[in-house]
């Protein structure tokens, strides 16, 4: 179970938002690593909302 | 063969989109040689090196995307054109045939992933503050891969995460191990109880996998940023991970390691050390001479192959003896191996040229070779007088770090894209002055996979010119590339292999130093290689 703040992440599960290049969730992935990816670059064609609404779609 | 070049205004890829781009486009039919770049400087004299460069590429900007494509001979250029286009405008391919969930806001992130506790970011530094931040409120904590984030947003971020009780590894973090787990370029090393804070990401890659290789584990290694040991930074977060692992009971034995730190800011670190840890410690400041030692707890290194035999001695057991077996070569022998690389070279190949895909291990060799034969040039020189004017072009000794800006600026770093390296060697090896090439070959998460094969073309043909090769593997047996396969690669295209890159360094001062460089390494072999 991962544990919130510094001290937690040493000793617990890592659990990952990666955001930016790709290659490293592949790698994440790879280590059998929990976790999403995020690409804020469309960000600014999206309205706030309709973001959050379409990612829980998704 | 007909050359295509067309450029599309202000559209951007990231330089990993980039990279697998150029790859597909090569294997259309009727594609003889093709690059998908941005417009920058060095992208635009790679196309021309690589005879790719048209009239429309020529006037591309920073901003704009370059596809140009080599066409063969009885296909239609504007047709295969039309096919490239459709293939960079298309969305990004899912990986494996899995469909890979992307998700376009931190919030609906954080939903979604429930009890999520770090984040890696990489996204281009000056948009890297806002989404930071709204982790470190959200009590996750951040991996800045990103460099070039202003100085004053770094330190507002640190000094947030510090107070409440979060970390910032970065910007500029290449590097981190947390739990077993690499972020960033990491390697596949064993888990165990020497815990490092470093302000080198390739400093950590070269200590861990080096500790991997004599038996010795890492119970977490902390990439914290170049810049955080500038004296406005003044080392915040470096001192918070000293602190975390102090209080880690799995962590026996402390490592730090920093390039060309603040000397007042190392002070200011190491009176940290002093009053607020117990354990053993062994730090390497690259470039600093270390401040007097002042406890039997507190060892210092000059290289990091020094700082890992020392780490070797603290820890006992079998990994002193493992670090002669494997790793430690005695002087003779060195010698011995460098006067017969010396022996095959002709008179008039007199000069070394560095080139590196790690910044920190081209800073190494930089200093290896001030203290042996006098400074060299390069890109990142240590000091003004010996910086090259154009990077492009070697002069004297030169180590050039392939992975600085003026080379990775709108392309992806050598450690994932050797192409750069490459035509480098061959360029190198044009010149009839050129006794040996230095190269460190970086594997594990993140690098490219099979860098010792991307580089085996070029590394033969400069080894039929008369030219020596000699490299280093920083990497491990289970790193997904594989330290044995990449070693034989490069051996089998005539490279001569170092355990540590501080040896492949005192063994290339060796090949073209002579009497007076073998007598000064006689003297300092204490405290670089011992």
């Amino acid at each position: 179970m991962a544990r919130k703040g510094a001290p937690g992440l040493i000793g617990s599960e890592l659990v990952v938002l990666n955001i930016g290049l790709d290659i490293f969730r592949q790698a994440l992935e790879s280590q059998n690593v929990k976790c999403v990816q995020v690409d804020l670059t469309q960000a600014p064609v999206l309205d706030k909302k309709l973001a959050d609404a379409l990612d829980r779609l998704l | 063969m007909q050359v295509v070049n067309v450029v599309r205004r202000n559209l951007f890829r990231d330089s990993i989109q980039l990279m697998k781009l150029s790859e597909e486009v090569k294997k259309l039919d009727g594609v003889d040689d093709a690059v998908v770049s941005m417009g920058t400087d060095t992208n635009r004299r790679l196309l021309q090196d690589l005879r790719l460069l048209g009239g429309e590429g020529k006037g591309a900007e920073d901003g704009d995307l370059i596809m140009a494509v080599r066409v063969r001979d009885g296909f239609d250029g504007a047709e295969l054109m039309g096919r490239v286009e459709r293939l960079v405008m298309a969305p990004p391919a899912t990986s494996g045939g899995k469909r890979t969930v992307v998700l376009h806001s931190i919030g609906s992130a954080l939903d979604r992933l429930q009890g999520a506790n770090l984040a890696v970011v990489s996204v281009p530094g000056k948009q890297a503050y806002e989404p930071s931040m709204e982790l470190l409120r959200n009590g996750v904590n951040v991996h800045l891969f990103s460099d070039h984030v202003p100085l004053e947003q770094e330190l507002k971020l640190k000094k947030f995460a510090s107070s409440r009780g979060l970390l910032v590894m970065g910007p500029g973090a290449g590097t981190s191990i947390i739990g077993g787990v690499g972020l960033g370029f990491a390697n596949s090393v064993r888990r165990g109880e020497v815990g490092i804070v470093a302000s080198a990401g390739t400093g950590i890659q070269e200590v861990s996998t080096m500790l991997d290789r004599i038996g010795l584990g890492v119970s977490a290694a902390l990439g914290v940023g170049g810049t955080d040991v500038s004296e406005q930074v003044g080392g915040l977060m470096m001192k918070d991970c000293l602190d975390l692992l102090e209080n880690d009971e799995g962590t026996k034995l402390l490592m730090i390691i920093a390039k060309t730190p603040k000397e007042v800011v190392i002070r200011d670190v190491m009176e940290h050390v002093a009053t607020r840890t117990s354990k053993p410690v062994v730090a390497c400041f690259l470039g600093l001479d270390p401040p007097t030692a002042k406890g039997g707890r507190l060892a210092y290194a000059k290289t990091l192959h020094s700082a890992v035999r020392k780490a070797a001695l603290i820890s006992g057991g079998d990994a002193e003896s493992n670090f002669e077996e494997r790793v430690s070569v005695n002087f003779e022998d060195l010698a011995e191996g460098s006067r017969t690389i010396a022996s095959k070279l002709g008179p008039a190949r007199r000069y070394l040229r560095g080139l590196y895909s790690g910044g920190t291990l081209a800073h190494e060799t930089l200093l290896i070779f001030r203290e042996l034969m006098g400074e060299a040039y390069s890109n990142t020189p240590l000091s003004r007088g010996f910086a090259l004017e154009d990077p492009n072009v070697s002069k004297g000794n030169c180590v050039v770090d392939l992975g600085d800006e003026s080379f990775t600026s709108g392309r992806a770093h050598p450690m994932i894209d050797p192409t750069l390296r490459r035509l480098r060697i061959s360029q190198e090896a044009k010149d009839p002055k050129v006794a040996a090439i230095l190269l460190d070959v970086v594997l594990g998460y993140g690098s490219s996979p099979d860098p010792g094969g991307a580089l085996q073309g070029a590394i033969s043909e400069a080894h039929k010119r008369g030219l020596a090769a000699m490299a280093h593997v920083c990497g491990t047996e289970t790193d997904p590339q594989s330290l044995k396969e990449q070693s034989k690669k490069l051996s089998d295209s005539g490279s001569v292999l170092f355990p540590s890159n501080a040896l492949l360094s005192a063994a290339a001062a060796l090949v073209v130093g002579g009497d007076g460089v073998s007598e000064r390494l006689r003297r300092k072999w204490g405290e670089l290689l011992g």
